[in-house]
Formats: structure tokens, C-alpha cells, sequence
């Protein structure tokens, strides 16, 4: 007995590599499950409106190239596993057994649950469950990010520079293995070690979770106290762990048509600017004011709102958000959304009028005290309004006696819709994430295999700082407001402000792929997001990393000594 | 191929010149180097230190690339995969991962030689017994002592069952019986119709299983030829024969054997000189030539600060390096040591041996440490040079090795 029990763990640690492996293939069969499920969908929508499909596709070529990439590229990336496994698998092998051996992982996992476990200490929210599960999310995932890429970089960069400096990839070297299965291998390995690690975390994290939104405790609550709880209980599936579409309302018709003719009265007047970038901010500044012109409600008067594409015959409550700003010394706004739905002509046995007629379905009143001014505040509406086609008619009556009101024109009126539940929403988030990681071990790599040890980590720490901060700089990159320079100054600029764009599109950063918010706000992740990430981090810049690092290992003479 | 059948490893007109970061030349490493290493025998690389030997070795296992020149092994490329197939290389030091342990890194290569689960298991076993470290197999290779070390490195050079062996200094580091083991194998193997190319110092190792050597100084190629050969061409020069007439010869050997009365010692003590003799003179001789190498140019730079701190440390490895010969003859012990008695003495032992010494020879007439070393002949001291050049070398090389990686 003790033997075979022996046996079975000696039998455990030499095949440790082999579980971490199953385990990432674990974690890979939701996705291929749910990719599935989306291809089928994509299938059927094509097979019914084929040339709906190509009006798609013409209008916006993003998405459907982001998953051209990722199908060529994963394609290519199994084409060369398969054909290498033996080589790639052992390098990778060797790489984890050593991780193993080093305690990297489970250094990393004893890091992520003290921190994790120590957030409540940490944190102070609100009070309520919504909130705190929200923080949790945001919190456990973000540091599971951040160690990872540490990890991922640090790794991958390290294992290069210490193999060549230690004189080990001397041997390997003489070994019939090529220099990019060596590379490849060692980024496989990676890979496969944070992604068994984000594995872990994450899966700690979504029991955390669950384990955190219990029922509240019937027994020593006030009816009044208990309907509290209940309703944060109930907050918190529908608005965080769900996952929501978020759809805007139409902008009001004319907006840009009437933005013309302010431009062509400007260019009458011969006040029209000269230069073209400062053209650009006079239009843009002028539809703003038509369009707050349009979305200015006056005491008394209302204003209607179109909300097209949900999903019909849907249970539930929608959630819908706007942001309205009172004039005056106005903080509060006074006025009532109402519901409208459209009923067919003569339903209501009215006579005489053959036009679908708008028939109010409900109201929502404001909060006591009203609404708050310039802050984005949220109601909800029975999902049974939303009509056959897919919309929502809603208006907005001002009732203040005084101030009228100006909505928000970025953020117009958007409203979520329950389109899937948390885990796979949960889980896009992580493939982003992965695909994160997955970038960071091949620059690591790169960085390890063109420098050596002192110079490869530098590189290392600026990749990852800059991928840190890398989404505010780009916010930087986008002028407040356009100034009046001399033209020189203004050709620096552009040229400084270009080029710092490109740079950091090439950085590695989340970019416009962050999901974080998303997941933590129970909105959709969208498989745009998640294609996107994919081809763009995965693919193309990680692709291009690992390229490099092999042009340059390939032709870099391994043993540079003094004669 | 056919072209080659022959010859397992060529290297044609091989030169190699390291340049610095702004793409000057710093370092001619092997200038001009041809040999060949035919099939089936044992084949030594040999030079002091910073001639050449590990820059041939490494360009030969595509770890370096040459400037001009070739070299070939099986007729091709050592970067081609196949050639790749066919050899085994243990290193100098043993470079392995030192947080796998033995068994783990021999599974390890032998999967890169796509071995079988099972063929893997069975050789991998094999050769942790022939090394005999099966006791010490799930220790991590960074707790092994260096000798043990090297075995792993031995195992692992011979995982894939190589035509062509190529070993970085074999015996160092191993113990007195691990270096008759690994003296032995190479002989087994040659048996077995493989090829040994190797580089060493140990010159008495070299002398017993080398075929052939050829001894480099200053990247250049000074001696190439079957060990027995070299040593009895050498014997001839230095008899001189040029300068006497046939009868002196004669009456020579005659007034010998009149004075001394038997016949067989001038027969036997004609013949053989000691390799180490031989090697020393030859780098005598390339000094004598005004050979530039790296290796020169840089032990003069370097030579006197480090002399001091490396001549204890010399005197140590110098003695194993006679213990390990079968001959250990007293004369080279009695050279190598006077001159460290004569340096600044940085180690207690040296003092204390040199003490003992002293109190065993008081009664006799002799002069002060430091006069002793003047008084040796110059012939000694030239060696004693060349010895001090090994030795420090031998502590600066790895050093540079490790300044030039960074």
C-alpha cells in the first residue's frame, strides 16, 4: 500500500509538466465550445440574410479581419505544434520542471491568495454586496494580471539570458534541436505556466465571489431591512454578474445637416478657420452645439428617445442610463421618463386614424429629490416594452418649473440589455487576459534573445511599465483643446504626437481591449474585444516579438568568449 | 561525402577574429588553423591556455561562427541538424540546469534526440549506472560536486550513442579512478570504431590515448601528427645529428659503450621524450618566433598582478597534474617548486611545506628561497613561464569568458 501510494506521488511529480498541460487544455475547451456555438449562430444569420451579412462586414471589415487573423494564426500555430511537438514539448517540459523546481508558481499563487484574501481588510466599499463583489472582481483580477505578466516577462526573459550566460544552451545547442523550437518551446512553457496559474486565480476568484453573494439572513431582519437586502442581493445579478449589452438611442435626425449650415454661415461671414486641424475641432465643436440644442428639454416640454435593436420578448428589466445637465443653479432634475409603446392603427378602437399611434405603457418617476445633475444615473424599465422590431420608446418629461435640461450627446441614452450570463462573459475576460500574458512571455523572450542579462530586463521593465500605463498615454496623445501655434511648432507637435501614437500602438497594452470595466459594470464583453485582443496581442504583436527574437537568437553566436 | 569518408571533422583554414561592440577587431582567436580528425581514432587539441583550442572546439559545434574558413563535420555544416544527430559534446564545465536533477536531465536531451518513452527510460538508467551516480539521481545537478557534475556531463554526451565525441578537458575534475573510467571509455569507444576529438591539458592523458594531437599556439597550428611520431622527430633535432660525421657518431657510441661497458642502454635511452617536454618546447619555440596571439598579449598584460595570487593555487594544480601522469617524475615536481617558494608566499600551506622542507635539508649548505630561484638554469625558468602562463590563464580565461558575455 505504502508503496503504490509511493508510487503514484512519484508518479505525480514526474508528470507534473503533463498536468499543467492538461489543465491549459482544460481551460481551452470553453472557448472552443462557445466558438462553436458562435459559428453556428454566424451561420445561420448568414444562411438567412446573406446580404445583410456582406452590408455588415463592408460597413465595419474590423471584426471580421480580427478573426480571419486568429483563424490563420491558430491554424499556423497548431500546424507548427504538431509538427515540432516532440522538440517544443520537451524544451517546454524542461522549462516548467525547472519553474516547478524554483517554486515559481506557487510563489506567485501564495502572493495572489494573501493578497487576495486580505482585500476585505484592505478595501472599504460602500456597504453593499454590488459593491463589494464589484471590487473583488476588479481587485483579484487585475493583480492576477499584474503578477502574470511579471511572471510571463520576467520568466521568459530570465530563462533566455541565464541559459546563455550560464553556458547551458552550450549543450542544448549541440542538440538536434533547431534555435526557434527552442524559442518557441520556451514561450510554450510559459504560456502554459500562467496560464495554469490564471487559472487558478481565476477560478479562486469566481468561488470567492459566489461564496461572497449569499442570500442575506432572513432571520434577524426587520421586513423593512430584509427588502433592502434582497434588493442589494438582487442588484447584484442584475447589474454585476450578468453580462449586458449596451445599446445607444438614435442621435436626433438633421444633427449634421444642420452643423453644415452653421459651417457654411461661419465661411459667409469669412470667420471659417485656415488651418485643416483646426477645421476639424470647428465642426466638431459645432454638431455639439446643435446637438445640445437638440437635447435641450425645456421646463415643461419632452423629449422622445428611439432605442432600436434589443432583443424582443425578453423577461426582466432593461437598465438605462443617461446624463443630464440642469441649467441654471439647478442640481436636481425634475422630470419623469415615460414608457411608450406603439400600438398598431385602430387597436384602441379610435377611429378615423390609419397611423400607429405612441400609447404611454409606464412611468418612471425620479428618485426623491430628483435626479442628479451631471451624473450618470440609471432606471429601470420592464423588458416587455420593448417592442417586436427590437425598440424602445422612451421620452423624457421635464416637469422642473424652471431650469430645463441638456442630456449628454457622448453618451446619449444607452440601455442594457441582459444578453448572456457571467460565466462566459467571465471567461472572454480571461482569454483577453491571456492573450495579454501570452504578448508579455514573447516580448520577454525577445528582449532575452536579441540582449543579455542586464540590458534584456531594462528592455523587460519598460515594456511592462509602459504596458501599465500605456492606456493613459494614449489618452495624453489626444490634444484637450487645439491651440493657436505658429506653424513650425505645429508640424513638431503633430510629428511628436503621431509618433508617439504609433509607438504606443506597438507597446504592448490592453489598449482598446481592456475588459476589465466591462466585466466589473455586468456589461458584455464583446467577442469584438475578444477577436480583437486575439489578433492584435496574441497574433500579430506577439507574433512579431517571437519573429524577432528568433531572427536575432538564430544568428547570434551563443558562446562569445575571448579566444 | 564520398570525398570525405575518411575524415569525421575538417577544419580548413579556420579563422576566427572576435570584434568588439563597434565592429574593431579586438582578438584574433584562431588564425589559419587545418587538421583533420579521421575516423575511428582519438584526436587532441592542444595548447596553453588562450591559443585557440576551446574557440576551434566551439566553432565546431556551431556555437561560434568562423570568419573564414570552414569547418566541417560528416562532410557538412556543424549547424546542420543531422550532423547534430551524430554527435555528443560534454563541456568543460559542466553548463547544465541545476534545478533538474540527474534523471530529469538526461530525459531532457534525450527527448531532443527523439528517443522513445521506453529507449529514453532505458538509456537514460544506463547511463546514471555507468556513471554511477544512481544513488544520487533525484538530487538536484546544482548540490553534485564538480566531479560528479562532469559525469552527468559525460552521460549526457553519450545519450544519443555518438560517431563523433567531442570532449572539452575530459579529466579535469574528476578523482584519480573517475578519470581511469573516463580514460578507459574513451579507449571503448574508439574500439567501437567511434571518433574522439578532444582538447586538454592534462598532457599525460593525452600521451596515453591520443592518436593523434595537434598542438596550437596563438590560434596557429605548431605540430600535427601521430603522438609517437612527433615525440621521435623531436628526439632527432635534438641530438643534432648534422653537425657530426658518421664516425664521430661511431665513436661516440663506441667511447659510450667503452666507458659504461654494456650495450643496451644507449639503445634504450635513445628513443622517447615526455610529451610535456615536447609540448613546452614547442611553445618555446613559437615565443621564441614572435607569434602574435591573443592569448600572449593578454597573459603579459595581465601577468604580474596575477602571478602573485595565482602561483599557490598553480602549485596545487601543477601537482595534480603530475600525480595524474603514470610517470610523476621528481625533476618537474622539484622545478615547479622552487619557484613558488621564491614568489610572495599567499598560502599557509606553501609556508608550512616550505618549513618542513627547510627543517629536512638544514644540515645541508643551501641558499636563501630567493637565491634559489635565480640559481635555477635558465632552460627551467623559461618553463617556469610557460607553466605560469597555464596556470593563470586558466584562471583568467573563465573569467573573460563571463566579461564577455555580460
Amino acid at each position: 500500500m505504502r508503496t503504490k501510494l509511493l508510487n503514484l506521488w512519484r508518479w505525480f511529480i514526474h508528470r507534473r509538466p503533463e498536468i499543467l498541460l492538461a489543465l491549459f487544455l482544460l481551460g481551452l475547451v470553453p472557448l472552443a465550445a462557445f466558438l462553436v456555438q458562435e459559428a453556428l449562430a454566424l451561420v445561420q444569420r448568414v444562411w438567412n440574410h446573406p446580404k445583410g451579412f456582406l452590408m455588415v462586414i463592408r460597413n465595419d471589415p474590423w471584426p471580421a479581419l480580427a478573426v480571419l487573423t486568429c483563424a490563420v494564426g491558430t491554424a499556423a500555430l497548431v500546424f507548427v505544434l504538431w509538427r515540432n511537438w516532440g522538440f517544443i514539448w520537451a524544451v517546454a517540459r524542461k522549462m516548467i520542471v525547472e519553474a516547478l523546481h524554483r517554486k515559481v508558481v506557487l510563489i506567485l499563487l501564495v502572493f495572489f491568495g494573501v493578497l487576495t484574501l486580505s482585500l476585505p481588510f484592505l478595501l472599504k466599499t460602500e456597504g453593499s454586496v454590488k459593491s463589494q463583489v464589484q471590487i473583488m472582481l476588479l481587485y483579484s483580477l487585475a493583480l492576477a494580471l499584474l503578477l502574470l505578466s511579471l511572471v510571463a516577462i520576467f520568466v521568459s526573459a530570465a530563462s533566455i539570458c541565464s541559459e546563455v550566460e550560464h553556458k547551458q544552451v552550450q549543450v542544448t545547442d549541440t542538440k538536434p534541436l533547431r534555435r526557434w523550437q527552442f524559442l518557441v518551446g520556451k514561450w510554450l512553457g510559459a504560456v502554459i505556466m500562467c496560464a495554469a496559474a490564471l487559472f487558478v486565480m481565476t477560478g479562486a476568484a469566481y468561488v470567492l465571489v459566489w461564496y461572497t453573494v449569499r442570500p442575506p439572513d432572513f432571520a434577524r431582519m426587520t421586513p423593512r431591512e430584509l427588502e433592502k437586502a434582497m434588493a442589494d442581493y438582487d442588484a447584484v445579478f442584475t447589474e454585476v454578474l450578468t453580462a449586458r449589452r449596451s445599446v445607444k438611442a438614435i442621435e436626433p435626425l438633421g444633427v449634421d445637416e444642420e452643423a453644415e449650415k452653421a459651417v457654411a454661415e461661419l465661411k459667409a461671414q469669412g470667420t471659417w478657420p485656415n488651418k485643416p486641424t483646426q477645421r476639424t475641432w470647428a465642426i466638431e465643436q459645432l454638431r455639439k452645439q446643435v446637438l445640445a440644442r437638440r437635447l435641450n428639454v425645456e421646463p415643461g416640454g419632452s423629449l422622445g428617445w428611439i432605442v432600436p435593436g434589443l432583443k424582443p420578448g425578453q423577461e426582466g428589466e432593461l437598465q438605462v442610463r443617461f446624463r443630464g445637465y440642469a441649467s441654471g443653479l439647478e442640481r436636481r432634475l425634475l422630470g419623469r421618463w415615460v414608457v411608450y409603446e406603439r400600438k398598431p392603427p385602430g387597436a384602441d378602437g379610435a377611429e378615423g386614424d390609419d397611423r400607429p399611434r405612441m400609447v404611454p405603457a409606464g412611468v418612471s418617476l425620479p428618485p426623491t429629490g430628483g435626479w442628479s445633475s451631471d451624473l450618470k444615473q440609471q432606471f429601470s424599465v420592464p423588458a416587455e416594452h420593448v417592442s417586436d422590431d427590437g425598440a424602445l420608446y422612451l421620452a423624457y418629461e421635464n416637469r422642473s418649473p424652471r431650469a430645463s435640461v441638456v442630456f449628454d450627446g457622448d453618451l446619449m441614452l444607452e440601455v442594457l440589455q441582459e444578453e448572456k450570463t457571467f460565466f462566459p462573459n467571465y471567461y472572454r475576460t480571461l482569454v483577453v487576459v491571456f492573450c495579454h500574458v501570452a504578448l508579455l512571455a514573447a516580448l520577454g523572450l525577445m528582449a532575452g534573445s536579441v540582449f543579455s542579462f542586464p540590458v534584456a530586463s531594462l528592455t523587460v521593465m519598460f515594456f511592462f511599465f509602459v504596458g501599465l500605463i500605456g492606456p493613459w498615454l494614449v489618452q495624453f496623445t489626444e490634444p484637450a483643446k487645439l491651440a493657436e501655434f505658429p506653424l513650425m511648432v505645429d508640424i513638431v507637435h503633430t510629428i511628436a504626437r503621431n509618433s508617439m501614437r504609433v509607438f504606443l500602438a506597438v507597446m504592448p497594452h490592453f489598449g482598446a481591449f481592456n475588459p476589465l470595466g466591462d466585466l466589473t459594470d455586468g456589461k458584455l464583453v464583446p467577442w469584438r474585444t475578444v477577436f480583437g485582443a486575439g489578433a492584435i496581442m496574441f497574433y500579430v504583436k506577439g507574433g512579431f516579438a517571437l519573429l524577432i527574437g528568433i531572427y536575432f537568437y538564430s544568428r547570434r553566436e551563443l558562446a562569445r568568449v575571448i579566444v | 561525402m564520398s570525398a570525405t569518408d575518411g575524415n569525421v571533422l575538417e577544419v580548413i583554414q579556420l579563422t576566427k577574429t572576435f570584434r568588439d561592440f563597434w565592429g574593431r577587431e579586438s582578438v584574433k582567436a584562431v588564425d589559419g588553423l587545418s587538421f583533420d580528425v579521421r575516423r575511428g581514432e582519438v584526436f587532441g587539441l592542444l595548447g596553453p591556455n588562450g591559443s585557440g583550442k576551446t574557440t576551434t572546439v566551439r566553432i565546431a559545434l556551431g556555437l561560434l561562427f568562423p570568419t573564414s574558413g570552414a569547418v566541417r563535420i560528416f562532410g557538412r555544416s556543424p549547424r546542420n541538424i543531422e550532423v547534430k544527430k551524430r554527435i555528443g559534446y560534454m563541456p568543460e564545465e559542466s553548463h547544465l540546469y541545476s534545478y533538474l536533477n540527474a534523471q530529469e536531465t538526461l530525459d531532457f536531451f534525450g527527448r531532443l534526440f527523439r528517443l522513445s518513452g521506453a529507449e529514453r527510460r532505458a538509456r537514460v538508467d544506463a547511463l546514471i549506472d555507468m556513471v554511477g551516480l544512481r544513488r544520487a539521481r533525484r538530487r538536484p545537478i546544482g548540490q553534485y560536486s564538480k566531479g560528479m557534475a562532469r559525469r552527468i556531463g559525460l552521460a549526457q554526451a553519450l545519450i544519443n550513442d555518438p560517431d563523433l565525441l567531442i570532449l572539452d578537458e575530459p579529466t579535469t575534475g574528476l578523482d584519480p579512478v573517475g578519470a581511469r573510467e573516463m580514460k578507459d571509455l574513451i579507449l571503448t569507444l574508439r574500439e567501437r570504431g567511434k571518433t574522439v576529438f578532444l582538447c586538454s591539458h592534462l598532457l599525460a592523458d593525452v600521451e596515453e590515448i591520443c592518436d593523434r594531437i595537434c598542438i596550437l599556439y596563438g590560434g596557429k597550428g605548431r605540430a600535427l601528427g601521430a603522438v609517437g611520431e612527433l615525440l621521435a622527430a623531436r628526439d632527432f633535432t635534438q641530438i643534432r645529428a648534422p653537425h657530426l660525421q658518421e664516425d664521430t657518431v661511431r665513436r661516440l657510441v663506441d667511447l659510450i659503450e667503452q666507458t659504461t661497458g654494456s650495450k643496451n642502454e644507449v639503445e634504450v635511452t635513445t628513443p622517447t621524450r615526455r610529451l610535456e617536454d615536447y609540448f613546452l618546447d614547442v611553445v618555446e619555440d613559437a615565443r621564441r618566433d614572435r607569434l602574435t596571439t591573443a592569448g600572449a598579449e593578454r597573459g603579459t598584460a595581465a601577468a604580474d598582478f596575477l602571478k602573485r595570487i595565482a602561483e599557490p593555487e598553480g602549485e596545487v594544480l601543477l601537482e595534480e597534474l603530475v600525480q595524474a601522469s603514470k610517470a610523476g617524475e621528481k625533476a618537474t615536481d622539484g622545478q615547479a617548486r622552487k619557484p613558488a617558494t621564491a614568489m610572495p608566499v599567499g598560502r599557509d600551506e606553501a609556508v608550512i611545506e616550505e618549513l618542513v622542507r627547510k627543517s629536512a635539508e638544514d644540515e645541508r649548505e643551501k641558499a636563501p628561497p630567493k637565491e634559489a630561484a635565480a640559481a635555477v638554469p635558465p632552460q627551467a625558468s623559461v618553463r617556469k613561464d610557460v607553466i605560469d602562463e597555464l596556470v593563470t590563464e586558466a584562471k583568467t580565461d573563465e573569467k573573460a569568458d563571463e566579461d564577455e558575455a555580460s
